[in-house]
């Protein structure tokens, strides 16, 4: 089976970063590795990607490839690469200079037009993997999460892609818990679309 | 890719929920993050007035022992919408909540339409919080002295200064004798006495109208001295038994003046 490699490409390994990581381990499970990167209780190796497959067996995971991830793709492919790098809002073309360009060899896909957490793309490759395709994935276009702390309204915008899983939208409690701290909350979606 | 918040690369739309009558965005989320550390723990609310010309806060603590007064002008501002000119009441505990994730890289967007106050944190993730104005009495206390001592001081060696007198005891002894040095020092014991000299540099100007001395509570002067992360200079002015005023021209123009009570008994 085609296993999901994250490249760590960040010089440190922050909270948020470290949250996304986690939950990619619990969509993938064995499937997946961390390169780049020794994190404890993560599937993770300080080696590269490269060192683990040859990177014309592999497809790198890029917002500015011109084409759409397909079940069929994944024939002949050894790995799916994803960028492990943290956001710019609007995206600032890193994987592709800091992953794609580096190696040719590899074939290069997107996973639609808008930029997913790590989590989410790790969770939208699984699922291409099972044969599933991108454009039957409902996904949420930002989210808003409201709290209420006494007599004040808090409402939290992110505004990247998320997929909606059994209807809800893929964030994990650990980034929850980063944003919001305890308490209740409401999470509400700005926009509904399909990934691509 | 990942969604933490490290990289802001453009200004994200600043909606309101509300129809505000004022809107001011701070170029700096430090002038905000600065307000709030230097009145946390001093006062419970803060009133904010802003007309066209600008921005003006101020702040009593319940004891009337320190005051804050700040005017920053329009111009200092990313931005100034002003429907008609509107004061608001805003608790501390609302204040300091907007300021809590707030990061460098962030945008401040305060806007109210005189019921309700909404505060936009701008960066990765944005954050709205939005509370009603409370009433707080518009008249500020007019504090009418004729000061003796004017100085104007380099804030590192004052800030120094303060540093060691509040190791050292609760209060802080100002004394100028002459036009040549500011003398201060910690209130019961006379040490920690650190010189503010015009040939050291630390003092830059001193006009002595009669020699004068006073003391304060160190406490708060340290907490006014947050302020000097939006100054360059300070501009202290006291008598005998008269409050302490610490002048802080701010970098990006107006000023904040905080006025502190002397020492009773």
């Amino acid at each position: 089976m085609v296993r999901i490699y994250i490249e760590h490409l960040e010089d440190s390994l922050g909270r948020w970063i470290l949250a996304e990581y986690r939950n990619s381990y619990r969509i993938a499970g064995d499937l997946l590795t961390i390169t780049g990167v020794e994190i404890p209780g993560l599937p993770s190796t300080r080696k590269r990607f490269h060192e683990l497959t040859d990177p014309s067996k592999a497809i790198i995971l890029d917002p500015q490839a011109p084409h759409l991830l397909e079940p069929e793709d994944l024939r002949g492919f050894e790995a799916v690469v994803i960028g492990g790098i943290l956001g710019a809002h609007p995206p600032m073309g890193r994987t592709k200079k800091m992953l794609s360009d580096r190696f040719p060899e590899a074939a290069k896909r997107n996973i639609g037009e808008h930029q997913f957490p790590i989590d989410a793309s790790v969770y939208i490759a699984l699922e291409v993997i099972k044969g599933r395709r991108v454009k039957e994935i409902p996904v949420a276009l930002g989210l808003i999460i409201r709290r209420r702390i006494d007599s004040i309204e808090h409402e939290i915008e992110l505004p990247y892609a998320y997929p909606l899983v059994n209807g809800k939208p893929l964030i994990s409690e650990e980034i929850l818990e980063i944003l919001a701290g305890g308490g209740d909350y409401e999470i509400e979606a700005k926009k509904h679309i399909s990934a691509d | 890719m990942c969604v933490a918040p490290y990289f802001l690369v453009v200004v994200l739309s600043s909606y309101a929920t509300i129809s505000p009558f004022v809107s001011i965005a701070f170029a700096d989320i430090k002038v905000p993050s600065t307000i709030v550390k230097t009145l946390k723990g001093i006062v419970d609310e803060v009133l904010i007035t802003i007309d066209s010309g600008g921005f003006k806060l101020a702040a009593l603590d319940p004891a009337r022992v320190s005051m804050l007064l700040m005017e920053i002008p329009a111009s200092a501002f990313l931005e100034l919408r002003v429907e008609r000119e509107l004061s608001i009441g805003v608790s501390m505990q609302s204040l300091e909540l907007t300021i809590e994730a707030a990061k460098k890289t962030d945008k401040y967007v305060l806007v109210s339409d005189g019921e309700f106050v909404e505060v936009i944190v701008e960066g990765l993730p944005t954050r709205r919080y939005k509370f009603r104005s409370i009433e707080i009495p518009k008249e500020v206390p007019n504090i009418d002295v004729q000061y003796d001592v004017e100085a104007i001081v380099g804030i590192d060696p004052f800030n120094v200064a303060v540093k060691d007198i509040s190791s050292i005891g609760s209060y802080a002894l100002f004394k100028a004798e002459d036009e040549e040095v500011l003398q201060i020092m910690e209130t019961s014991t006379r040490r920690g006495l650190a010189r503010l000299s015009r040939s050291s540099g630390s003092l830059i100007d001193l006009k002595l109208s009669k020699p004068s001395s006073c003391s304060y509570e160190v406490e708060y002067i340290e907490k006014a001295l947050s302020l000097a992360n939006l100054a360059s200079q300070l501009q202290l002015s006291f008598s005998n038994d008269t409050p302490l005023k610490m002048i802080f021209p701010l970098a990006m123009g107006g000023t904040a003046t905080f006025y502190l009570a002397p020492q009773v008994g």
